[in-house]
């Protein structure tokens, strides 16, 4: 991680190993999956987030919570064709992208 | 009690009847600020910035997809001799490869440790930006807040 002395940025001098990679992806999805089931186990908002909590281990939820492994995708190796792969990816954001307003 | 609206309203016309203000009212279910382009791609740069850990003091640094087929490093960070130095390199995927293009007309194809890290950043990009800012699952393309 070292700080570019001229020109030559290039990839090499910042590495990313797929370790790296399965620990963001971890992270993030847990948080969304934290949020979610906040988000479900609140009925009312004006108890707030320990009432929640009081209500929930008095009564255990029927339904498995859903674990954040579900959400969290498994692939991590560098594809066969990594510029498909790439473009692939670039599409779904320019999807992505043109969609928000829409999303908003 | 009437609202300030009201009462400023009142002072303005003079009317003592009822004033209509509702249609001066915001809806309450009007959607989010809308983001053009250019400021969404700012947004991701900021998660694109943090992908190769923490930024050195002094320096700037932007990575982000432009389009489907270019993708975009920016740096800039101030010398020992306090002077600017900026460096972009523009990532060009081609389909027998990815083209690197830096200032001074230098082009090379990457290959190795290099392509190997630049495909892992794309995918890191790819999840967090999905995650974090589209809010949609980069599996499937699915709304996260629906799961």
């Amino acid at each position: 991680m070292g700080e570019p002395t001229d020109t030559s940025l290039s990839f090499e001098a910042l590495p990313i190993n797929p370790e790296q990679l399965r620990v963001a992806r971890e992270q993030s999805a847990r948080e969304q999956f934290d949020d979610s089931m906040f988000e479900q186990q609140a009925p009312n908002p004006s108890l707030g987030r320990g009432a929640v909590s009081y209500a929930t281990s008095q009564q255990p939820p029927v339904e498995t919570p859903r674990s954040y492994t579900a959400v969290a995708p498994q692939k991590l190796e560098v594809p066969e064709s990594p510029t498909s792969e790439v473009v692939r990816l670039g599409l779904n954001i320019r999807a992505m992208r043109s969609s928000y307003d829409k999303a908003a | 009690m009437p609202s300030l609206l009201s009462r400023a309203l009142k002072l303005l016309t003079g009317e003592d009847a009822k004033v209509d203000v509702d249609w001066l009212k915001m809806p309450k279910n009007r959607p989010l600020k809308k983001y053009s382009d250019r400021e969404l791609i700012k947004l991701e740069s900021e998660i694109g910035s943090e992908l190769f850990g923490p930024i050195p003091k002094r320096h700037r640094r932007e990575f982000f997809c432009l389009d489907e087929r270019t993708w975009i490093w920016h740096e800039e960070w101030v010398d020992d001799n306090h002077r600017l130095q900026v460096a972009t390199t523009r990532y060009e995927i081609h389909d027998h490869g990815i083209l690197k293009v830096q200032e001074g007309a230098r082009y090379s194809y990457l290959e190795g440790e290099e392509l190997h890290n630049l495909t892992l950043a794309i995918q890191m990009y790819y999840e967090r930006v999905a995650r974090e800012i589209y809010h949609v699952d980069p599996e499937t393309g699915e709304p996260l807040s629906q799961k």
